[in-house]
C-alpha cells in the first residue's frame, strides 16, 4: 500500500515552501518605502546640515563687520560713528534674542580670540561680557550633560570671565574627569591665586598630562608670581606633593631642603625620585646620609636616582659607600651607576678593565723612585705641535723658547725636579712613550722624587700592579722651558714651563694675567706643578687654578714721588678738554709773553691760527679787560693771545681765536655790558697754564667755571619792589557797606536780569561810589543777559532749535535698554512727551528693529495729534468772542447757570491772559504755533492722524468741553 | 591725498573682515581676496602699494605669492606675511623669497597697522 502510495503520489523529501506572494509584495513595498524614507531622510538631513552651515556662514559674515565695529570703536569717534555704533548695538541686541544668533556670535568671538592678540583680544573679551554671552556659558554649567558643562567651563575660561571663577572652582572635585580637568585649568587660568586654591582643594589624581597643561598655563600667565610650593609638600594628596615638587624644581625654590630630605623617605617611589631630583638640583649635601639610608629599601630606579645624586653632590667620603654598592649590588644597572658615581667623584680611580689585552709589550717599567707618567691620547701632543707652541711663545714673548727633548739632552735633571704626585702633573706636559726606546734612555730622562704606584698608557689595573720599573721600555719627555726672564711693558717677568704648556693649547690664552717676577727665581730649578694627569675638559678651570704662581712685587709700578710730580704728560693728548684761563696771571704774563715775539714756533702757530678762519669763535672766558682791549691794536691782541699760549701746540686749542680782528668788537660789547661789575673787569681771555702740571691745570679749569658762574650773575639787576608793597591794603567796610557788598555778591551769583529794577533802586539810593560802581557793573552784566534773551526770543523756533543742544531724555534712556524697555518707553512718550520727542521718534522710524519702528510710527502719530490738539487748545486760550468758539454753549447749561458767560470769560481771562501790568520788561515772545512751524519730514507730516486714538492725560473738564465738538464731528463723519 | 592700496590675501573670513575693517579705518584702500587664484587675478590687473598675505591659502600659498610677485611680476612692493605657522623654517623661507615682514598669529591689528605704515614709509 505504502509502496503504491509512494509510487503514485510521489512523496517529496524536499518540498519547496509555498510562497505567499502577497507577503512578498508587502515586504518589497515595505523595504522600498524604507529605502525611500532612508534616502529622503538622508537628503533631508544633509540639506538641513548644509542649510544650517550656510546660514551659519551667512550669519558669521553679517556679524563679523558688526564685531569689528565694536572692537575698534573709540570713544573719541565722530558723531556718525557714534550713531552707527549705537544703532549697531541695538541691532546686535536684537539679533542676540535669537538663540541661533547667540550661538553663532559666541562661535565668532571664540574663533577670533585665537586669531587676534593684544588690545583687540582684550576688547573681544569685554565685548563678550558686554553682550551678555557669558550667561549662556553659565547656563551650561547647570547642565546634566558633562560635555555641556565642560564646554561651558572652556568657554568661560577662553573668554577670561573672571567672575566665573567661584562657579568653576566648585567643579575641581567633580566626579567626571573631563569636567574636573577643565575646571582645574580654568581655576588656574582665571586667577593667579587659582593654583593655590587648586592645590589646596583637589582630592583627585593630577595626571602627568594635566600637570604639563597646568604648568603651561601658569608659565604663560602674565605677572604670575609663584607661591612657595613647599607649602603643599605636606598635602595628603600625593599627586599634589608630586606636582609641588616639580614646581619647586621648575621655579628653583630651594627653601624646602628639610622637607625634601624628609620626602626621601616617602613610600611612593615617584615622589622619592622627584625629591632626589630636587636635592640633586639644589645641591643639598646634607641629604647624603638620608640618601644612603634609603638606598637599600628603594627600587632600582630610585637607587639609580640616589647614586646619581651622590655622584653630583657627594665627596670622597662617599666613595666607600659607592664602592660597597658597586661590589655588592647584583643589579647591573645599579652597580654600573655606582661605578659611574665613583668615577664622577674621583675620576680615574677605577680604570677600564674589560677587554684589555694583556701583553708584555704594553708594560712599561718604572724604576723605583721614578715617576710613572700617564700617557693617554688626550694629553699627548706630538712634537710638531710642541714646536708650534714654542714658536707661539717666541712670538708672544720675544724670548726664544727652548724645546728640550729629553731623549737628546741629559740635563733634564738639572732643570726639572718633580716633587709632586704624578696625577697632579699638568696634562699638557708632553710625554711620548716609545716602546722601542731603551730602558736606559727612559730612566735617564726623568727622575722623580716621589713614589708613584702607577701607570702607563693602556695598562690594565692588573698590569699596573705587576708593572716593574724596568718594564718601562721607553719614556720620551718633551718640555718647553722658557728660561730667560721676559720683559713686557717694562715689567720683567719669566715664563716658566707650565705657562708654556698652556700656550700650546690654542683655546687658552693667559696673556691677560699679570706677569709675575721673582728676583730669586732666575734659576732653572723648575717645579712641575701638581696636576691631574687625566683631567677632563670640565676640570680645566680647576686645573688652571692649580698652576703654581710665584708672586713677586712689581717694581716698575712703584715709583718715587718725584716721578709723580713730574709726569711725562703730553698736553697735546688732552686737546679734548676746554681751554682754561687763569685770570690772575693774565695781566702779569702778557708783558712777559711779549718777549716771546721772536719765537719762531709761536709765529708758526700764529700763522696756523690765522689759517683757521673758518672755525667758529669760542670764547671760554668772555671777560676781557676793557682797557686792554681798547688800548691794544688787533695785532697786539693777537700777539698777546698767542703769547699766552706758551707751551701749547695748536691742537691744545681745539676751537680758539680764529680771527681776532673780527672778535674784538664783540669782546668790547660784552665788556661794556658787564662793566658794572668791577670785580670781573680785569679778566682777560688768553690762556695761561702750566703744561707740566695737570692738577694745577684742572684747578684752573675749576676757577674758570667759578668765573663763568660769576659772569652769569652780571646781568643788570632790575630794582625789585619791596615784597610788602605787593600785598594789597585791607579794605574795611562799615555795617551798611558790608551788607551791601554781601547782597551784591549774592545777586551776582544767583541773580539775573530780573534784578535790574532792584539794582536800579539800589543805585539811586546808594552814596558810596565803589558800591555804585559795583551795582552799575551788575546792571550792565544783567542787561547783557537780557539782550541775549531778547535776541534768542526773536529767533524763529526752528532757529532756536538748531542752536540749542539737542537733548532728549528718551534718546538718552534708549541707549542702554533692551527692546522691551524701549517699547515701554515709547508708550510713555505718548503720555509725557511733547513736541521735542517728535524728532527723536522721527529718528526711530529708521530703526533696524521692525517692532520699534512700528511702535515709533504709532507713537509719533499719537504725539503729533496730541501736540496739535494742545496747540489748538493754547490758541483757544486767547480771548475770543463767544460766538467764535467752536462749542455749543447750550450744552454747558449747568455751568452757565452758575456763572454768567461774561463772568466766566472774565475769570478765564484773568486766569490765562497776562495783564498789561504783568508783562515783563523784556520781550518774551510766546510762540503758540511752535510745533506746526517746525520743518518736519514729509513722512511725519503725512502720517494719518486718527482722533479716536488719542490717549491724553488732559482730562480736565475744560478739555472735555473743547474736545466734545470734535468728537461729535468725528462721529458724524463716521 | 590718495589712499594707499593694500591687498589683503586671507582665507579666514572672520580675521579678514576684522583686518579689513581695521586697515580701512587706518586709512588704506583695502582689497580683500580669499584665495591665491583671486589674488593672482587681482595682481594681473592692479598692483597694490603693499600686500598683506596669509601663508596657507587655497590654490596659491603665501610663499608662492611672494615668488610670483618678486620673480614673475618683478615687483618690489612690500609684502607682509601673516601666518600661524611661524616656525623658523617658514619665516626664513618667506624672507629668502623676498618678504619684507613676518607676523605670527595671533596678530594684533594695531601692530599690523604700524608695520604696514613702516613698510610703506621705507619705500
Amino acid at each position: 500500500m505504502l509502496d503504491t502510495y509512494g509510487t503514485y503520489n510521489g512523496v517529496a523529501f524536499i518540498t519547496a515552501p509555498k510562497i505567499n506572494t502577497d507577503v512578498l509584495w508587502a515586504l518589497s513595498i515595505f523595504f522600498i518605502v524604507l529605502a525611500v524614507i532612508y534616502f529622503l531622510s538622508v537628503f533631508f538631513f544633509r540639506n538641513r546640515i548644509s542649510g544650517t552651515a550656510r546660514l551659519t556662514r551667512q550669519s558669521k559674515k553679517e556679524l563679523s563687520p558688526m564685531i569689528s565695529e565694536f572692537l575698534f570703536y573709540e570713544e573719541d569717534a565722530n558723531k556718525d560713528e557714534k550713531s552707527n555704533y549705537i544703532s549697531l548695538k541695538i541691532e546686535i541686541r536684537e539679533l542676540l534674542k535669537n538663540d541661533f544668533n547667540r550661538k553663532i556670535l559666541v562661535e565668532v568671538l571664540l574663533d577670533l580670540r585665537k586669531d587676534v592678540s593684544g588690545d583687540t583680544q582684550t576688547r573681544l573679551f569685554a565685548l563678550y561680557q558686554d553682550l551678555g554671552l557669558e550667561k549662556d556659558a553659565f547656563e551650561k554649567l547647570k547642565s546634566w550633560h558633562w560635555e555641556v558643562v565642560s564646554k561651558g567651563i572652556l568657554e568661560l575660561t577662553q573668554m577670561q570671565v573672571v567672575s566665573a571663577y567661584s562657579f568653576i572652582t566648585k567643579f575641581i572635585n567633580h566626579k567626571t574627569g573631563t569636567i574636573r580637568k577643565q575646571a582645574e585649568i580654568a581655576t588656574v587660568t582665571l586667577k593667579p591665586e587659582g593654583i593655590n586654591y587648586f592645590l589646596d582643594t583637589t582630592r583627585y589624581k593630577i595626571s602627568e598630562w594635566q600637570q604639563l597643561k597646568l604648568l603651561d598655563v601658569i608659565r604663560n600667565q602674565d605677572g604670575f608670581e609663584p607661591p612657595r610650593f613647599r607649602m603643599w609638600l605636606t598635602s595628603k594628596n600625593k599627586h599634589v606633593v608630586l606636582f609641588s615638587l616639580r614646581l619647586i624644581k621648575y621655579y628653583n625654590q630651594n627653601d624646602a631642603n628639610a622637607s625634601l630630605i624628609e620626602l626621601l623617605k616617602h613610600k611612593d617611589n615617584q615622589i622619592k625620585q622627584e625629591a632626589i631630583s630636587c636635592i640633586k638640583e639644589f645641591y643639598v649635601a646634607e641629604a647624603i646620609p638620608t640618601l644612603k639610608s634609603i638606598f637599600k629599601k628603594s627600587n632600582t630606579y630610585s637607587k639609580i636616582a640616589v647614586l646619581g645624586a651622590i655622584a653630583e653632590i657627594g665627596s670622597h667620603d662617599d666613595l666607600g659607600f659607592l664602592n660597597e654598592i658597586e661590589k655588592g649590588e647584583s643589579d647591573f644597572l645599579v652597580s654600573s651607576k655606582a661605578l659611574l658615581a665613583i668615577n664622577t667623584i674621583d675620576p680615574e680611580s677605577v680604570m677600564p678593565s674589560e677587554g684589555i689585552e694583556v701583553s708584555k709589550e704594553y708594560v712599561a717599567e718604572i724604576k723605583e723612585g721614578q715617576i710613572k707618567l700617564d700617557t693617554t691620547e688626550n694629553i699627548e701632543i706630538e712634537l710638531p705641535q710642541v714646536s708650534a707652541a714654542a714658536k707661539e711663545i717666541e712670538e708672544k714673548t720675544g724670548v726664544p723658547a727652548i724645546v728640550k727633548d729629553f731623549k737628546e739632552e741629559d740635563t733634564v735633571e738639572e732643570s726639572i725636579s718633580v716633587d709632586s704626585a704624578p696625577e697632579e702633573l699638568p696634562n699638557d706636559v708632553h710625554f711620548n712613550t716609545s716602546i722601542e726606546q731603551s730602558e736606559e734612555e727612559a730612566t735617564e730622562q726623568i727622575i722623580v722624587n716621589t713614589e708613584v704606584p702607577e701607570i702607563t698608557e693602556n695598562k690594565t689595573v692588573e698590569e699596573k700592579e705587576d708593572c716593574e720599573p724596568e718594564q718601562i721600555e721607553a719614556l720620551q719627555v718633551t718640555e718647553i722651558i722658557v728660561v730667560d726672564p721676559v720683559v713686557v711693558s717694562g715689567i720683567s717677568t719669566k715664563i716658566r714651563s707650565p705657562e708654556a704648556e698652556i700656550f700650546s693649547e690654542p683655546s687658552l690664552r693667559f696673556d691677560f694675567l699679570p706677569l709675575v717676577t721673582n728676583d730669586n727665581t732666575h734659576t732653572t730649578n723648575h717645579t712641575i706643578p701638581k696636576y691631574k694627569p687625566m683631567a677632563d675638559s670640565e676640570n680645566t678651570s680647576r686645573d688652571i687654578k692649580k698652576i703654581e704662581v710665584e708672586f713677586d712685587e712689581i717694581n716698575s709700578i712703584i715709583q718715587s714721588d718725584a716721578t709723580i710730580d713730574k709726569p711725562d704728560f703730553d698736553v697735546s693728548k688732552i686737546d679734548f678738554l676746554p681751554i682754561v684761563v687763569e685770570e690772575q696771571k693774565v695781566e702779569n704774563e702778557l708783558p712777559e709773553s711779549s718777549t716771546l715775539d721772536e719765537n719762531e714756533d709761536l709765529q708758526g702757530l700764529i700763522n696756523e691760527i690765522n689759517e683757521l678762519n673758518f672755525l667758529p669763535i669760542v670764547m671760554d672766558n668772555e671777560v676781557v679787560d676793557e682797557q686792554h682791549v681798547v688800548d691794544t691794536t688787533p695785532e697786539e691782541v693777537e700777539t698777546k693771545n698767542t703769547n699766552s699760549i706758551d707751551g701749547y701746540t695748536l691742537s691744545d686749542f681745539e676751537v680758539q681765536f680764529e680771527d681776532t680782528k673780527n672778535s674784538i668788537p664783540e669782546v668790547k660789547e660784552e665788556k661794556e655790558e658787564i662793566s658794572e661789575e668791577p670785580s670781573n673787569t680785569n679778566q682777560v681771555g688768553p690762556v695761561v697754564n702750566d703744561s707740566q702740571d695737570v692738577i694745577s691745570w684742572l684747578m684752573a679749569e675749576n676757577e674758570l667755571r667759578e668765573n663763568e658762574l660769576e659772569n652769569d650773575k652780571v646781568e643788570p639787576i632790575k630794582p625789585i619792589k619791596p615784597f610788602a608793597d605787593l600785598i594789597p591794603e585791607p579794605i574795611y567796610y562799615n555795617e551798611h557797606e558790608a551788607y551791601m557788598m554781601g547782597l551784591l555778591d549774592d545777586l551776582e551769583e544767583m541773580g539775573d536780569h530780573r534784578e535790574i529794577p532792584l539794582l536800579q533802586e539800589l543805585l539811586a539810593e546808594e552814596n558810596q561810589s565803589f558800591i555804585k560802581d559795583r551795582i552799575s557793573s551788575l546792571i550792565e552784566q544783567f542787561s547783557y543777559t537780557q539782550k541775549t534773551i531778547k535776541q534768542t526770543s526773536s529767533k524763529t523756533p526752528v532757529e532756536r532749535e538748531l542752536e540749542m543742544p539737542t537733548f532728549n531724555v528718551f534718546a538718552d534712556l534708549f541707549k542702554n535698554v533692551d527692546t522691551e524697555s524701549k517699547l515701554l518707553l515709547l508708550d510713555e512718550i505718548v503720555s509725557v512727551g511733547d513736541e521735542k520727542e517728535i524728532t527723536f521718534l522721527d529718528g526711530l522710524l529708521g530703526d533696524s528693529n521692525l517692532e520699534i519702528r512700528a511702535k515709533a510710527q504709532e507713537v509719533l502719530k499719537l504725539l503729533v495729534e496730541k501736540v496739535s490738539r494742545k496747540t489748538e487748545f493754547e490758541k483757544d486760550l486767547i480771548p475770543r468772542p463767544v460766538g467764535e468758539l467752536p462749542i455749543d454753549l447750550s450744552i454747558l447749561e449747568p455751568f452757565i447757570e452758575t456763572k454768567s458767560k461774561k463772568e466766566y470769560f472774565k475769570t478765564k481771562k484773568t486766569a490765562f491772559v497776562p495783564r498789561a501790568s504783568d508783562t515783563l520788561d523784556f520781550d518774551f515772545v510766546l510762540e503758540d504755533t511752535e510745533v506746526l512751524d517746525k520743518k518736519y519730514d514729509k513722512k511725519v507730516l503725512d502720517i494719518q492722524v486718527e482722533a479716536n486714538e488719542i490717549s491724553s492725560n488732559d482730562n480736565s473738564f475744560l478739555t472735555n468741553i473743547i474736545d466734545f465738538p470734535k468728537k461729535l464731528i468725528g462721529k458724524f463723519n463716521g | 591725498m590718495t589712499k594707499k592700496r593694500l591687498l589683503l590675501a586671507e582665507d579666514d573670513e572672520l580675521l579678514a573682515s576684522l583686518l579689513n575693517f581695521r586697515l580701512k579705518k587706518g586709512g588704506y584702500d583695502v582689497s580683500h581676496r580669499a584665495n591665491g587664484k583671486e589674488v593672482k587675478e587681482y595682481l594681473a590687473g592692479t598692483m597694490p602699494d603693499i600686500i598683506v598675505s596669509d601663508i596657507m591659502m587655497p590654490y596659491f600659498s603665501g610663499m608662492e605669492l611672494i615668488a610670483y610677485v618678486r620673480k614673475e611680476l618683478n615687483s618690489q612692493i612690500p609684502i607682509i606675511i601673516i601666518s600661524s605657522a611661524g616656525n623658523e623654517e617658514n619665516v626664513l623661507n618667506a624672507f629668502e623669497l623676498g618678504a619684507n615682514d613676518f607676523i605670527s598669529k595671533p596678530v594684533s591689528p594695531s601692530e599690523l597697522l604700524v608695520r604696514v605704515a613702516r613698510e610703506l614709509n621705507k619705500n
